[in-house]
């Protein structure tokens, strides 16, 4: 009796072990041919890419007033607000009906904002923003009109004239109340730099062939506390290994981390990273610029995601033997002011891949404001001078033509104590040499004391 | 049939069919005890390639599933410290520079780079013996052992590797380092041998760190490993001969705190070595780290 119990019992064991094993074959696994790369890897979705419009900002708005001009950048509220109208006015105003030129424009009529792209934005066919226009760049936005009707003029970096629209009463109203706002904050009004007038600070010759404002008064900045962007180490992996589990490490001594499956290979340190695939370098970049554009956005958007004030500043083709490379460069800003750090962020690629990215992006949002100490800026002749005091330190003659490429105020990122610091300076380019003024006593700050 | 006949019938059944559905579904694992990475098959075809392509397999290769993890080491202070300390108590002076500290004593110099290499010169070189270059390696390989081990320069874990004749004048003595039961492929020991005299020992010595078993992963076969190389290097104009198939560890030299070292199959092919990475099947190249990151 007590033997066919136990029969009974390894039976139904037997039984309910073979059920579940079958179910287990049946459902519990997936043959090999349909399991997806999605199943063997982790999905990694940091941030959407964006449009070329979203990618490319204006690199100064301003707005003439009486005895100058208010002048508003990348990191402020009401730049954002600004160029985010116009883009939507631009799209409805293009892509209805009014591509062209119109009949009715008021040669001589007052300008009522302007924007300066810078890269150039690339419009036509390819364009989301203003597709029935002839391929071409947008250099310039002009807004021009009296008090009840607008026009948006569109041109190029030779000052043709790429289109013009006439804006509706409905867009007239939303223009006007945001650059009444934009007219009502209290800032310091600024000049357009000529070149008569850089020669007069000067004191010789100086071209200016970019758009500068200049502000025509003493600024109050602040030195601040600075922090690099925090990197998700494990993510930011995964972006750039396919399985970085076969991806060796090797730890440096100044703490940073290599990462290399002997072909690429990523260094992370504390405040960034930089990727380097050279095995890529020979290749073609058949993208148009748009495209490029594209694929930068998506890049930056991958690996490490957009941080509010990240601005495009440079995009451009190079050609070095075999190897054919679109490179982009990214800076952060702040409050309308570019930071200037060791590296800028920096991306080469062609048809083949990425093949270099640097990345360091340094962050003022959210960190105690009282640390911050007040700077008076010196004025833009003090500053000019003391450029030019530099240079004519290092070079062996005076020269005698000078060309102005950049003139801007910003923040350095340097250590003090064992803080970084992002310290207000004068930004200049002459004659294609970058000089960094502390922006109160005009001492110059070295490229290598940057961090 | 009774009940009691039916009931060890169907034990027996079921018991059988639990051994089957249990073999399918653990086969990798029961597959990985049984199976081996190349087939005799899989063999045959690489061999097929390797011929297509005018390579020759003269070298037995390893059929079995190895899995391995990284091997991650640092740079062996321990090895600094014994060389130095010999030194010192012989009264070294010393000399420091940016790159390198220069120990000095009677007939020695020892410079210890940053990098971690130490590199001993004898002046005057040591006689070895006489008329080595006719030698056989295994008699050379004996003088240099004993030389090695009068100079406290044996470490645990050294192991002959291969030797280099150069020029007429000169053969060069490479020594692996074993750790793990694994070769290093780096260069660990190096003997320089120049008109019978030991001109030189460059040192690079390197301690294990940071095991978890738990990481293993299967490495590629020999096979794969072939293809692969073949595939990187092309056809050859004249048969080239495979002489050794083997697996274990390589990587450069860093200034580092610590590093990860793939496992790799080195090949040997014209006496030259090939190395391939064990986990992505890649051709490791001489520098591995991008220049960019230097």
């Amino acid at each position: 009796m007590m033997k066919e119990r136990l029969k009974s019992i390894i039976l139904l064991v037997l039984v309910c072990l073979s059920l579940f094993q079958t179910y287990q074959l049946w459902y519990g696994q997936q043959p090999a041919e349909l399991a997806t790369a999605e199943d063997i890897y982790e999905r990694v979705i940091i941030e959407q890419p964006r449009p070329p419009e979203q990618i490319i900002f204006p690199e100064t708005i301003v707005i003439p007033v009486e005895n100058g001009y208010y002048a508003y950048r990348e990191g402020e509220q009401i730049y954002t607000r600004l160029w985010e109208t116009l883009l939507e006015q631009l799209h409805s105003s293009f892509v209805s009906n009014q591509a062209g030129t119109v009949s009715d424009f008021p040669e001589g009529a007052p300008r009522l904002l302007s924007c300066y792209l810078r890269p150039l934005l690339p419009v036509g066919s390819e364009s989301s923003l203003l597709p029935l226009l002839p391929e071409s760049e947008l250099a310039r936005l002009d807004l021009i009109g009296g008090s009840e009707t607008y026009w948006v003029r569109l041109f190029t970096a030779e000052e043709e004239v790429l289109a013009e629209a006439k804006l509706t009463s409905t867009q007239v109203a939303v223009l006007q109340n945001l650059i009444s706002v934009a007219k009502a904050e209290e800032r310091v009004l600024h000049n357009l730099l000529t070149g008569d007038a850089a020669a007069s600070a000067a004191g010789l010759n100086v071209t200016v062939n970019e758009v500068i404002f200049l502000p025509q008064a003493q600024i109050d900045l602040a030195r601040l506390p600075v922090k690099p962007e925090t990197i998700n180490r494990e993510q930011l992996l995964k972006t750039f290994f396919v399985d970085y589990s076969l991806a060796r490490s090797i730890e440096e001594k100044d703490g940073a981390v290599i990462y290399t499956d002997g072909e690429r290979g990523l260094r992370l340190t504390t405040g960034g990273f930089e990727f380097s695939y050279p095995r890529l370098e020979e290749g073609e970049a058949n993208q148009t610029v748009a495209e490029a554009l594209n694929s930068s956005g998506a890049l930056i958007s991958f690996h490490g995601g957009w941080p509010s004030g990240l601005r495009l500043e440079i995009i451009e083709q190079a050609r070095l033997g075999r190897s054919v490379t679109y490179s982009t460069q990214w800076r952060m800003y702040y409050l309308g002011y570019p930071l200037y750090a060791a590296k800028p962020t920096r991306i080469v690629f062609n048809d083949r891949g990425l093949i270099h990215f640097n990345r360091l992006i340094y962050n003022l949002q959210n960190l105690n404001q009282d640390l911050a100490e007040n700077r008076m800026t010196a004025g833009w002749q003090e500053a000019l001078r003391a450029a030019l005091e530099v240079i004519f330190a290092e070079a062996s003659e005076q020269p005698e033509d000078l060309k102005l490429e950049a003139f801007n105020l910003g923040y350095a990122i340097v250590t003090g104590g064992n803080e970084l610091w992002a310290e207000p300076v004068w930004h200049l380019q002459i004659d294609g040499q970058r000089i960094l003024l502390r922006a109160d006593n005009l001492v110059q700050i070295q490229v290598e004391d940057l961090r | 049939m009774n009940l009691g006949r039916a009931k060890l019938i169907l034990i027996i059944a079921f018991a059988a069919l639990n051994i089957f559905l249990g073999y399918y579904l653990f086969w990798p694992d029961f597959g990985r005890l049984t199976s081996v990475a190349v087939s005799a098959e899989e063999l045959r075809l690489t061999e097929q390639m390797l011929a297509e392509n005018n390579y020759k397999l003269e070298s037995p290769i390893n059929r079995a599933i190895q899995t391995v993890d990284f091997l991650t080491v640092s740079q062996s202070l321990s090895v600094q410290r014994a060389v130095l300390l010999r030194f010192l108590r012989e009264g070294a002076s010393i000399s420091q520079e940016e790159e390198a500290n220069y120990y000095y004593i009677e007939g020695e110099t020892a410079v210890i780079h940053a990098s971690g290499l130490i590199s001993i010169l004898y002046n005057p070189s040591v006689p070895l013996g006489e008329n080595l270059f006719n030698q056989e390696p295994r008699e050379i390989r004996n003088l240099v052992d004993a030389f090695l081990v009068a100079h406290q320069l044996y470490f645990d874990g050294l192991s002959f590797d291969y030797l280099e004749r150069d020029d007429p004048s000169t053969i060069v003595v490479y020594y692996n380092q074993i750790i793990d039961d694994a070769p290093v492929f780096a260069g660990q020991l190096k003997v320089i041998i120049v008109d019978d005299k030991i001109q030189s020992v460059d040192l690079y010595w390197l301690e294990p760190a940071d095991k978890i078993m738990a990481r293993e992963i299967r490495v590629i076969s020999a096979a794969e490993a072939l293809s692969n190389l073949v595939y990187e290097l092309g056809p050859a104009a004249e048969q080239k001969l495979i002489s050794k198939v083997e697996l274990g560890y390589y990587s450069g030299d860093y200034d580092a705190e610590k590093w990860e070292m793939p496992p790799v199959w080195r090949i040997l092919i014209n006496g030259q070595y090939y190395y391939i990475n064990a986990f992505t099947g890649n051709l490791e190249q001489e520098i591995i780290i991008p220049e960019q990151l230097q």
